[in-house]
């Protein structure tokens, strides 16, 4: 067991950190979608537009918080907090690196090492739904309803193949804490693949993307709030910082579920047929491990961008559909696949 | 259980409208919704309405080419053009031949430019904004080259009674043809991905749908007809200017929902280029004007030409002062506001936009 003094700086760090990212995030989505839209995109405020999160933080603090005259009051404040704080906590459990010796102390580059890291984020990602639910109808507004109701459908529809794909990742390593799927990623396997998640279930790999991407509610699975047919959805009455939650609360989902996507199918911090351990301090083997991992979160980061911006939306039919007639029965066959060798190697 | 109690609301009413962000002009739909699914549809309309119809009875014919051109921006060059058609008719006036070519010129830009905004809004309403900046990117060539000939980006100011108001000198065709063989290139990128993307076909494909026979009996124009296989294109039916010297054949597609409406505008698009092309081949040598214009007599005057969103019908009824006496004029999206009852029906409401958008809608034509 740790001191409670460095689980709190952890605990500061690693928010501070998430939030960081989630304000650079909004940078990178508008500077990134105006590159591939042949635009500039916000380069006003600092070095490159740098400051405009900022900028765009300033005004959603200052601006008039306007509840509707027929909206629900309470459930209408809870909406956005029932949003982002599943969103903030979720990112407890998922390592951000390997550890730091300090003074011969062992730290955990993870907030808590949760043995049952994955219920942790499946429960939370169940949670954020409410959020929507709770603020579409609140908002007393025909599109905001249609835009809760269909994140409600969507997201539970999705979770399932979410599960189950999890659930074939835990066969393959053994384990539901994601530290120690973290660690089972070191070194290789047949020789000469790297013993990472995205090669034992390249099937399961897939399928967690689609879904992560329909729980992210990210283009082409935008529906709850698709702008030219429901107007923004749920959050359409919202405005001011109630709006930024929503609006901060996607993008702290979108760290954590690329944290999550490199942490079970691409090593964590682990560099392929290379153990930074043999060659570097304690202390500078903590930070590059960091580094390592928060590149590769990165990349997933800019693949959300990347994709939302190169790929029109689904109707929402075709959502379901893909979600229940493809999705749920290949991560079934996926997992009894893994089982099946499993079974008849070990 | 008491009957009155097993009663569920079946359906339930959604507006769209009169301000939406995926309508570009106010136009209010009832929409009667089960579920997501459009079961009916009512429109009320009357935002924008002008009192043009009233406004041209009060200028004369030389003005009225002015007060014409402002009835809408995307076919600001066929309502100028239909109307002095109309007056030349009664006047009795023929154009020389170098201004009927000149016309076509000025026509075609005009409808590539409207099929372009049409199809990227279409890219914007299935939610695919990086094709639709791409695709404005492409039409912003077309600016340049009406601003560049004409000197504005919208109303080119191309006709007048008698002929036209430009020339083309060989700098100015020069720069034409170069500027068309630059857009082919981005162009065929951009409408390649329109045919071949499976998701913008899985948006696209079944919805909407008008069948032919619904098409005739309601009499819809220009490129929702073709995209029924319905020829209703007057510049092949009633060709007028210099169509009848002109190689070309009439687009049909015959999936009659909102994906053939959009490859009819794409491939309108490429023709659109070629029959410029031809125009400046073919183009003769002469006057642009006919000089010394009669009097403007008695009589009443028709005149219908093919719009990009489809045919256009002008009535001039002159008595003889130089104000006319009375200008009607028949739109073409006024027919398929009754084909939106057909085609929206068993649709989800993700697609009432698109179908809307499909039928390529001008609300200030129509309200005038």
């Amino acid at each position: 067991m740790e001191d409670l003094g460095i689980t709190v700086i952890k605990v500061v760090f690693i928010w501070t950190w998430v939030l960081l990212i989630a304000t650079l995030m909004t940078w990178v989505e508008r500077r990134g979608s105006a590159m591939m839209q042949d635009r500039l995109g916000p380069n006003r405020a600092g070095p490159f537009g740098l400051l405009q999160p900022v900028a765009d933080g300033i005004k959603l603090f200052t601006k008039e918080d306007i509840v509707p005259e027929k909206a629900q009051k309470i459930l209408f404040s809870l909406g956005p907090v029932l949003f982002a704080l599943p969103a903030f906590s979720a990112y407890a459990v998922v390592p951000f690196g390997d550890k730091l010796v300090l003074d011969g102390k062992e730290i955990i580059l993870q907030v808590a090492d949760v043995n049952i890291g994955f219920l942790y984020i499946v429960a939370l990602g169940g949670l954020a739904v409410y959020g929507m639910v709770v603020g579409g109808w609140g908002s007393n507004n025909k599109y905001s309803i249609l835009g809760g109701l269909r994140s409600t459908a969507q997201l539970i529809s999705y979770e399932v193949p979410f599960g189950i794909v999890l659930l074939a990742v835990v066969m393959v390593f053994g384990t539901f804490s994601l530290r120690e799927i973290s660690l089972a990623q070191q070194g290789t396997f047949l020789g000469f693949l790297p013993n990472w998640g995205v090669f034992k279930q390249p099937l399961g790999f897939i399928l967690f993307m689609t879904a992560a991407y329909a729980e992210a509610n990210r283009v082409p699975f935008d529906l709850p709030e698709a702008e030219s047919e429901i107007v923004a959805g749920y959050h359409t009455e919202y405005g001011s910082m109630r709006l930024g939650l929503y609006l901060f609360g996607e993008y702290v989902n979108l760290y954590t579920l690329a944290a999550l996507t490199v942490t079970l199918f691409f090593g964590a911090w682990h560099l392929p047929y290379l153990d930074m351990s043999h060659f570097l301090g304690p202390i500078s083997y903590g930070i590059a491990s960091f580094l390592v991992f928060f590149l590769k979160t990165a990349f997933f980061l800019w693949l959300f961008v990347w994709i939302r911006w190169t790929v029109p939306r689904f109707r929402y039919d075709q959502v379901m559909g893909l979600g229940w007639k493809a999705l749920i029965p290949l991560s079934l066959v996926n997992l009894f696949v893994t089982a099946l060798i499993i079974q008849l190697t070990v | 259980m008491k009957p009155k109690e097993k009663e569920i609301k079946k359906s339930y009413r959604a507006p769209i409208g009169p301000i939406h962000i995926a309508l570009e002009e106010p136009v209010y739909f009832k929409l009667d919704l089960q579920g997501e699914t459009v079961k009916g549809v009512d429109i009320l309309s009357g935002f924008v309405h002008r009192g043009m119809e009233a406004l041209v009875l009060r200028r004369n014919y030389l003005q009225n080419m002015i007060i014409t051109e402002r009835t809408c921006s995307l076919c600001s060059n066929n309502h100028p053009f239909t109307y002095i058609l109309a007056v030349e008719k009664i006047a009795d006036i023929t154009p020389p031949p170098r201004a009927q070519y000149l016309r076509v010129i000025a026509d075609e830009i005009k409808r590539a430019a409207s099929h372009l905004i049409n199809i990227s809004l279409q890219a914007h309403l299935i939610g695919f904004h990086s094709l639709m900046t791409q695709t404005m990117e492409t039409r912003e060539i077309l600016q340049d080259i009406k601003e560049t000939i004409w000197g504005n980006r919208m109303d080119l100011s191309a006709n007048t009674i008698g002929g036209v108001k430009y020339d083309l000198d060989q700098e100015r065709q020069k720069y034409l043809i170069k500027k068309l063989t630059q857009i082919r290139k981005p162009l065929k990128r951009v409408l390649n991905i329109f045919k071949t993307n499976s998701m913008v076909r899985l948006r696209t494909e079944g919805v909407g749908v008008i069948p032919k026979e619904d098409g005739l009996r309601l009499g819809i124009v220009g490129p929702c007809a073709r995209g029924s296989g319905i020829n209703n294109d007057i510049r092949d039916i009633n060709p007028y200017a210099a169509y009848p010297d002109l190689d070309f054949e009439v687009v049909l597609e015959h999936g009659c929902d909102v994906r053939s409406r959009t490859l009819v505008r794409v491939r309108e698009v490429y023709q659109a280029i070629n029959l410029v092309e031809q125009c400046l081949k073919k183009l003769p040598d002469g006057p642009v004007r006919t000089p010394n214009l009669p009097r403007i007599n008695e009589g009443e005057g028709v005149a219908r030409t093919e719009a990009p969103r489809g045919e256009l019908f002008y009535y001039v009824k002159s008595n003889g002062s130089d104000k006319p006496e009375r200008i009607k004029w028949r739109v073409p999206t006024y027919m398929h506001w009754e084909a939106l009852t057909v085609a929206m029906p068993g649709n989800k409401l993700a697609d009432t936009a698109v179908i809307f958008n499909s039928i390529d809608p001008c609300i200030s034509c129509t309200e005038r």
